[in-house]
């Protein structure tokens, strides 16, 4: 019973200092729950994600702004940044869901929503190797194949850099790797994902993890 | 294999084509002129090239997971499409009718600001009386030129051509065009020096402002302006740069269809001040470095990706008929463009900076020119730092429901009575309203900032609806505000503002916002130190000073430092023009000018966030 009266409060506070966007107040926060026994993995799936998922679907019925929702998601970034490390820590070869390269294509620099994949993908239990921003389709295959990865997690906001995704899509399959891969990011759309033989395309963060989680069982676009 | 030849036809005009079937309508649109109000140059983003399929329907194929996205579930059912996910279906006849027709008249930011420039052109123009002795000619021009106007210069092939029908028909003398000081490019019989003429362009994303000017006396004869042609394919730079990448000859096609608009412009301007096109022997480019390159029939390859690294800083000069299409000018004309300072800050900033004077040095200023993108500017005894802002076209009255260009019958002020919430407002021309200008909607949104309809994080309060009908709910959920009601308009509908608007101008405003702030920080400045703050572009000119700061889309400078200036970059293209001294002033300073990439700001997010939401009134009275 306490046990459970201290877990809601818990959440409570911690989505008042989300709602506050008060990055500091949370991260205390985050550090006394991991103290007081809460598993990296618990706070960010039962608390944090959903509180992102919640204002994923509230962005779209105007129940927050997206002035709000951009705070929301870099509040939340601040919590993970500790959290991250930690959970990568706690997975070993067979509790990993499995393993992602994710960038930002070549002549694109823009990775604020990309970080925030990442973030989320690696909260949810996959092991993610962020190769940043302007990344050729080189490193990406070379990271992939180093990492032996599952998954390739591409991603432009601009729309004259579709081009790059489809030479990375290009290079996967001339190479017959065996690699999933998923785009997203405002340029793109599922129709593109097609064109282009992506094996899934994301709206935003959570989309992805779902689609992510699908993959890995084997199913592409639905 | 021939594939089927469709019957096209378009409403309302009724105009008749035939297709292959499978050709893509979107394009076969864009290419017969026909206008869609595209935003994203027919990737299925913008869902604003809707059009309804009145015969042929049934044979298409169902639509895309994209269109159904901008469809209403009811517009599916009744032939509904987006043109840029429609082909031709192989039937007889296939019939579309266009749904977005823009306003036909357009009020341009034309209005030029008086230009106190001393008149030094590049082009200059010497009579020359021949001498009745048997010298070579060419060398006894030259001779005289040097004696009698101190000019050290040397005839091309084309004036060279020129001078036997010259002598001929001048008989005592002959006149001479001398370009940079350095070169005669054309020789006329009898003396002309009187008509020497040039036009300054200013080669806008979403317009096109073109004045014709005395190269003597410096003055403006007269301007014309239109829309960029361009626009078909693609609202923004971004889109047409996609779209010039597309397919080899698509560059050529949005060049082409620059130049003829540009044409068409001169002689517009040449009819209306009576005068030959055969008197302007030069033009002066100001754009953006997209833009230019267009107009260059450069590929903009360079501005997709990043570094965007400029291919050539420099201004360039061409000769007309190196261009492919013919422009109303003398044949030996030259067209200069101004040089670019860097991929997204182009010769539009160059020409602004140029036309606004800077009176003390050791004072920062900055220069804002607000349009699709807006370039910022922050100058002081160390230099220049400038940067470019993706504010998008919300201001010019782009993405916005019921937004428009600044045209008759649009909404340009808006007030609201805090207590009862009732509206008062005025168009432009006091037409019925058909929909809101940019500054109409800077000026709504800060009036329900300002009477509470919106709350500082630019949503909608919900506990509003009970006192006015004015705001509408879905599950008691407020999305819009009405300005207008249907029975005032005169678009058979109402014209509001809704939850969508107020994000789009949240984005335009904050990346704005942004750019000043982050350009300031790499100073090492507040707005305090801002000696004058110069905002430039048709939108600075238009809206009232104290919606702009309601809405916080500016540093906190003091209403009395900030001035409009209007069309800035169409004026620094005049200066350029009759000016060789500032023409070289802009290229030094092109040069000088360091450019600072936000995205690449690690602040950039944090600050954007927070610039969205609408300032405290307490920080705006204060004036920090």
């Amino acid at each position: 019973m306490t046990i459970k009266v201290q877990r809601e409060e818990f959440i409570q506070t911690v989505n008042e200092a989300i709602s506050d966007w008060d990055k500091e107040r949370l991260v205390s926060l985050v550090m006394e729950g991991l103290g007081s026994g809460f598993m990296p993995i618990e706070i960010t799936g039962q608390v944090l994600l959903p509180v992102l998922q919640k204002a994923c679907r509230e962005i779209d019925s105007h129940d927050i702004s997206f002035a709000e929702l951009l705070l929301l998601a870099d509040t939340i970034k601040a919590a993970l940044d500790i959290l991250i490390p930690k959970i990568r820590e706690s997975l070993n070869e067979t509790t990993v869901k499995g393993r992602v390269i994710i960038g930002t294509v070549k002549g694109d620099i823009h990775e604020l929503g990309k970080n925030l994949v990442a973030a989320v993908f690696e909260s949810g239990g996959y092991r993610v190797t962020d190769l940043g921003k302007d990344v050729p389709t080189d490193d990406f295959i070379r990271a992939a194949e180093k990492e032996k990865a599952d998954v390739i997690a591409a991603s432009t906001l601009m729309t004259p850099t579709l081009i790059s995704i489809e030479e990375l899509l290009k290079e996967v399959r001339a190479r017959k790797l065996k690699i999933k891969t998923i785009i997203g990011g405002w340029a793109t759309s599922p129709e593109f994902a097609r064109k282009v033989g992506a094996d899934a395309w994301a709206d935003d963060a959570l989309d992805g993890l779902f689609k992510l989680d699908r993959l890995m069982v084997g199913q592409n676009h639905d | 294999m021939t594939k089927r030849l469709v019957s096209v036809s378009f409403e309302p005009s009724g105009r008749t084509v035939d297709v292959p079937a499978g050709t893509d309508l979107f394009r076969l649109m864009a290419n017969l002129g026909l206008k869609h109000s595209n935003t994203c140059g027919g990737k299925g983003k913008c869902g604003k090239c809707k059009v309804k399929i009145e015969e042929g329907f049934n044979a298409l194929n169902p639509p895309t997971e994209t269109e159904l996205k901008h469809l209403l579930p009811e517009e599916v059912g009744q032939g509904y499409r987006l043109a840029c996910a429609v082909r031709v279906p192989p039937v007889p006849f296939f019939s579309v009718r266009s749904l977005s027709s823009g306003p036909s008249t357009q009020i341009l930011q034309t209005e030029g600001t008086p230009v106190y420039v001393l008149p030094d052109p590049a082009v200059k123009k010497y009579a020359i009386r021949l001498s009745q002795t048997g010298l070579f000619r060419e060398e006894h021009i030259l001779s005289e030129l040097k004696e009698r106007y101190g000019v050290t210069c040397r005839m091309d092939y084309t004036a060279l051509t020129m001078l036997p029908a010259a002598i001929e028909r001048g008989k005592t003398s002959v006149t001479c065009t001398v370009y940079c000081k350095k070169t005669v490019t054309a020789i006329e019989p009898g003396n002309t020096t009187g008509k020497c003429l040039g036009f300054a362009v200013d080669i806008g994303t979403t317009k096109l402002a073109l004045y014709l000017v005395d190269l003597n006396s410096g003055k403006e004869l007269v301007f014309s302006a239109s829309p960029n042609p361009q626009v078909l394919y693609g609202d923004d730079v971004m889109s047409r740069i996609s779209f010039a990448m597309a397919r080899k000859g698509n560059l050529i096609i949005l060049q082409k269809i620059l130049l003829k608009e540009m044409a068409r412009l001169i002689s517009d301007c040449c009819v209306n001040a009576g005068i030959s096109p055969n008197w302007i022997y030069e033009g002066c480019v100001a754009g953006n470095t997209c833009m230019v390159q267009l107009f260059l029939g450069m590929s903009p390859r360079n501005l997709a990706f990043f570094p965007y690294n400029n291919i050539s800083r420099r201004g360039v000069t061409v000769r007309t008929g190196e261009l492919p299409v013919r422009l109303p000018v003398h044949q030996a004309a030259r067209i200069h463009t101004l040089p670019l300072i860097a991929g997204f800050v182009g010769a539009d900033t160059v020409a602004a900076r140029l036309a606004v004077e800077l009176h003390d040095f050791r004072k920062p200023q900055m220069l804002l020119d607000i349009g699709t993108n807006t370039e910022v500017v922050l100058s002081d005894g160390d230099g220049s730092i400038a940067c470019s802002c993706a504010s998008g076209p919300a201001f010019e009255g782009m993405h916005i429901t019921h937004g428009m260009k600044a045209s008759s019958s649009s909404i340009d002020r808006v007030s609201i009575d805090p207590e009862t919430l009732e509206v008062a407002y005025s168009t432009i021309d006091g037409a019925k309203p058909a929909g809101i200008c940019g500054s109409g909607i800077a000026s709504a949104i800060a009036e329900l900032v300002k009477a509470g309809v919106i709350g500082l994080n630019g949503r909608f309060r919900d506990d509003l609806s009970r006192r006015t009908k004015r705001i509408k709910t879905v599950n008691g959920k407020a999305v819009e505000f009405v300005l207008a009601w249907r029975h005032e308009t005169a678009v058979d509908t109402d014209i509001s503002i809704s939850q969508k608007d107020v994000v789009e101008v949240q984005k335009a405003k904050a990346a704005i916002y942004t750019g000043c702030t982050l350009l300031m920080k790499q100073r090492g400045i507040t707005a305090d130190h801002i000696e004058s703050l110069v905002v430039a572009g048709a939108f600075g000119q238009f809206v009232d000073k104290e919606s702009v700061r309601t809405i916080g889309m500016f540093p906190e400078v003091g209403s009395d430092r900030v001035h409009e200036v209007g069309n800035a970059a169409g004026t620094g293209a005049r200066i350029a023009l009759i000016s060789l001294p500032k023409r070289e002033e802009a290229e030094r300073m092109a040069r000088a000018t360091e450019y600072y990439e936000l995205a690449a700001d690690p602040d950039f997010t944090g600050t954007y966030a927070r610039a969205m939401l609408f300032p405290q009134r307490h920080d705006r009275d204060a004036g920090n």
